[in-house]
């Protein structure tokens, strides 16, 4: 029977198509992600516009729809995250973390954002299950937040949605969250030290690094196996130097289709119902704690190189064990540079960056092991 | 499980796995250098591997 959608428009879809509108505004005209709010933002307003079946399950008359295909068969059974996973390895150089190994350590420091977020979020209310989902915010990797979100709290769909918005937009802030962070846990004289030349890394060593690392984490945290598998072999193809056609395949134009449907699975979970939520407010604001904190502990981690080395490592790279490649060492090397022109930090600021990624993924791995 | 025992895990595998990867990074790395690669191997590719330039994510 042909209805008017107009007349079914509520309030709550009606904000989320706002939101929706928001979100292509930010992406082409501030530029934050653009890759991924577009079809994210699109995909909102798809999402709420009323009488469609775009997001109809399969048990209603005119499902299954588009967008419930595209969440529950790519998005929540975790494929797309992982091939995203995949891209990510091919575009990743981990050169200047086997050139300085120990920055290994401070991307595990950056992680402790996650389980205080974790703690943080028990205390609001929330259960362990969900609070893992939140905490994983501060792991600062979008792939690994919505993969780990689905593993564990399979169903909740506005939790979900809330944390992958606020993965992905704090990961477009961390030029707003992680500077005020680093200057108050840092003095002028720490932030103007100048780090040494790194030393020379072969090939060899860059292809062991991507096999080696997939069989220790499998071996210890085999739930953290998919998502660190997936980013191994997108390395691999990078490192090889006989693989380049898949590398550019997976970084290329693999990694964009998987982005499409990302944007569209996250915009189905964006409905008025599940969204416009007190809890949605709760995990927004539990996100910029969560990446506050994990700016903090790689910092505080930081400084204790600074003492060890005696003053010789710069204690910001410590910042950079979030996540975020490579915004996170583009602020080091921007406060850096602010700080001492003669400073370049930006590859030393990478080792703990690319471990970060290592570090969040195997955290990931830890709490679906424990709580899925 | 309680929260307690999550974070405790949590953080303590996270240490304990990459301090072994640190370790292990730093064992093959001299392994390799030590046997595997000859002094004049050519000194650009070395230098092109150190200086890769270092791609966006594509906003993840």
């Amino acid at each position: 029977m042909f209805e008017i959608g107009l007349l079914a428009l509520t309030w709550r879809s009606l904000v989320m198509i706002i939101v929706g509108v928001i979100l292509i505004y930010l992406g082409i005209a501030k530029k934050m992600e653009p890759l991924l709010l577009g079809p994210i933002g699109f995909a909102v307003i798809l999402a709420n516009i009323p009488l469609s079946g775009i997001t109809a399950d399969a048990t209603t008359d005119i499902g299954p729809g588009l967008l419930y295909i595209i969440y529950t068969e790519l998005i929540a059974t975790g494929i797309i995250p992982l091939i995203i996973f995949l891209g990510i390895g091919t575009m990743t150089d981990f050169s200047p973390l086997l050139a300085n190994p120990k920055t290994f350590l401070l991307g595990a420091a950056a992680q402790i954002g996650i389980f205080l977020a974790l703690g943080l979020s028990i205390i609001l209310g929330f259960d362990i299950s969900q609070a893992a989902a939140i905490g994983i915010i501060g792991g600062a990797d979008g792939p690994t937040a919505i993969y780990t979100a689905t593993q564990i709290i399979e169903g909740q769909e506005g939790i979900i949605a809330a944390v992958t918005v606020s993965a992905y937009s704090y990961m477009a802030l961390v030029p707003i969250i992680q500077p005020p962070i680093i200057k108050a846990l840092t003095t002028q004289k720490q932030r103007k030290i100048k780090m040494g030349k790194m030393r020379e890394v072969s090939q060899l060593e860059m292809i062991i690094f991507p096999i080696g690392v997939t069989i220790i984490i499998g071996l210890i945290v085999p739930t953290a196996l998919p998502l660190v598998g997936m980013l191994m072999l997108g390395n691999l193809f990078r490192v090889s130097g006989v693989m380049d056609r898949l590398s550019d395949v997976g970084g290329g134009a693999l990694m964009d289709i998987a982005t499409i449907m990302l944007g569209l699975g996250v915009g189905f979970l964006m409905t008025g119902n599940s969204f416009i939520q007190l809890e949605t407010l709760k995990i927004l604001l539990l996100g910029v704690f969560a990446f506050a904190t994990a700016t903090a502990g790689g910092t505080l981690f930081g400084q204790i190189f600074y003492k060890l080395s005696k003053g010789k490592i710069n204690p910001m790279i410590g910042a950079a064990g979030v996540s975020a490649v490579p915004m996170a060492s583009r602020v080091v090397q921007k406060i850096g540079q602010k700080e001492n022109p003669a400073s370049h930090l930006l590859m030393h600021a990478m080792g703990p960056n690319v471990a970060g990624v290592i570090g969040s993924a195997t955290a990931a791995g830890i709490l679906i092991g424990l709580l899925a | 499980m309680n929260a307690i025992e999550v974070i405790i895990i949590g953080i303590g595998v996270v240490f304990i796995t990459l301090s072994i990867l640190t370790l292990s990074t730093y064992f093959f790395g001299y392994i390799v250098n030590k046997f595997f690669v000859s002094e004049d191997e050519d000194e650009k590719k070395k230098v092109a591997a150190i200086v890769a330039a270092i791609h966006s994510r594509g906003g993840h």
